[in-house]
């Protein structure tokens, strides 16, 4: 009898496990996922957000509420001009560069950020040690679609790679499935940032006789138009030169805390010039884009 | 008879409401809970820890509830926490006598080794799916300090259910 009802269960355990699968490869899980997500969604916001407070009442002292509650109001604010800051920060560089060397009238970015954007609250993160995937609690009914970047007042997040009704999932550059095509703000030279699970990120594919310093400031630079350009992603920490390697290396410090990540903004109307996608596709020569 | 069978059906809601809240205090909760670079694995803890109590079969169900549940409220693909909680839910019970000769050790040494196993096995299941995984900087970074904050986890889910279990049988003594 004991042998049946443990034969059962196995059978149970193996029919569940591999229907899971073979569901999710069908693609015929979203459904199921969608509605416990939207069930559990309340539940988990309250549950961050409750233990976020915890945190915060554990780390800060008690008589520093007031304090706190300015510092958060001025941080949303933070929040809302530091994209324009830092663009035409960059934007002034860049035209005083231009005019100087090609006697460019007009810098023409290849990516418009117009500010516009939609304030999503992290309310969790994937439960897998090896995914990294912040969950946002903003989702299709905010607007929000694949591929939007993510950022805060302090730098680069991610961009959005899985929208849902009301949540959506952001693959943090911090994953080793995020490359982010980046320059060095100093030197105008440029590389690929990739996460490795870790606090840190390497810039690589950096031209070897170059000259790259600790402290130097890397932004997105745009191009692949997966970012728009001149986010800030990071410093420059520490610099890998081998005579035997094609390339140096860098170690970078991100600027977005990703351990106290509350609030993002997702850029919405961030959109790829068609044009110089069209050039960067090969599907037209230089010559013919404006 | 009767009086079992809603005892049983009891437990299964139960079962049921704790694990979904398990699930939704991993993706919700622990992220906040970090001590250094460490967050604790409620998943594999509270999974060892009923192995630990109740035996293998408790385990693989655990596993099996709480995993399958956090795989479709996660963001990635499904089976990536359901088969690895399964297989530690299995082999941490297997320890389930050894706890009659310590309660301490056992629970923590067991949520040791049953924490970085449910974590190193996450890394084939995710690589299937077609992740790319650096496992140095992530045993070094994540797994590591995970794995003794998870121990210790196991030990307090553990010492919750002792003390139920006693609770529940001094009120069955006292009718």
């Amino acid at each position: 009898m004991r042998e049946r009802v443990r034969a059962l269960g196995t059978g149970v355990v193996l029919l569940a496990v591999v229907g899971l699968i073979v569901l999710g490869l069908m693609g015929r899980l979203a459904l199921v996922a969608e509605f416990t997500r939207w069930l559990l969604t309340p539940v988990a916001e309250s549950m961050s957000s409750q233990a976020r407070a915890l945190r915060d009442r554990l780390e800060a002292p008690s008589d520093l509420e007031a304090l706190r509650q300015e510092n958060a109001r001025l941080r949303e604010e933070i929040n809302r001009l530091t994209v324009d800051q830092i663009r035409f920060a960059e934007i002034e560089l860049e035209n005083r560069r231009l005019r100087a060397l090609l006697n460019f009238v007009e810098a023409h970015p290849y990516y418009t950020v117009r500010g516009a954007s939609v304030v999503g609250q992290v309310i969790g993160r994937d439960p897998s040690v090896v995914i990294d995937r912040l969950v946002l609690n903003v989702g299709e009914l905010n607007g929000i679609k694949e591929g939007m970047p993510v950022v805060t007042d302090t730098g680069l997040v991610g961009r959005i790679v899985r929208v849902h009704k009301t949540t959506s999932e952001v693959l943090p550059i911090t994953a080793p499935e995020s490359a982010v095509n980046a320059i060095i703000q100093s030197t105008r030279l440029t590389g690929v940032v990739r996460g490795q699970h870790t606090d840190t990120l390497i810039l690589d594919y950096i031209p070897p006789d170059m000259p790259v310093n600790v402290g130097d400031l890397v932004l997105t630079s745009g191009l692949g138009s997966v970012f728009p350009p001149k986010i800030v992603i990071g410093q420059v920490t520490a610099v890998e030169r081998h005579d035997y390697d094609m390339f140096q290396r860098a170690t970078i410090r991100p600027t977005v805390d990703f351990r106290r990540l509350e609030q993002v903004l997702v850029l919405v109307d961030f959109v790829p010039n068609p044009e110089v996608k069209e050039v960067l596709e090969g599907t037209t020569t230089e010559e013919e884009a404006p | 008879m009767r009086r079992d069978t809603r005892a049983r059906g009891l437990l299964v809601m139960v079962s049921l409401g704790l694990s979904v809240l398990t699930a939704v205090a991993q993706v919700a909760l622990a992220p906040w809970l970090y001590i250094g670079r460490a967050m604790p694995d409620f998943l594999a803890a509270t999974t060892i820890a009923a192995a630990l109590h109740f035996g293998p079969w408790a385990g693989v169900f655990w596993g099996l509830g709480v995993g399958l549940l956090a795989d479709v409220l996660g963001a990635h693909p499904p089976g990536v926490l359901t088969v690895p909680l399964i297989v530690v839910g299995y082999a941490a019970g297997l320890a389930h006598r050894l706890v009659l000769e310590s309660k301490v050790l056992v629970p923590i040494g067991v949520g040791a080794i049953g924490a970085l196993v449910a974590a190193l096995l996450q890394v084939p299941m995710a690589v299937l799916w077609g992740y790319p995984v650096v496992l140095p900087a992530l045993v070094a970074a994540r797994i590591g300090p995970q794995v003794v904050y998870t121990a210790a986890w196991t030990w307090l889910f553990f010492l919750v259910l002792l003390t139920v279990h006693r609770l529940q049988r001094r009120e069955r003594l006292q009718f």
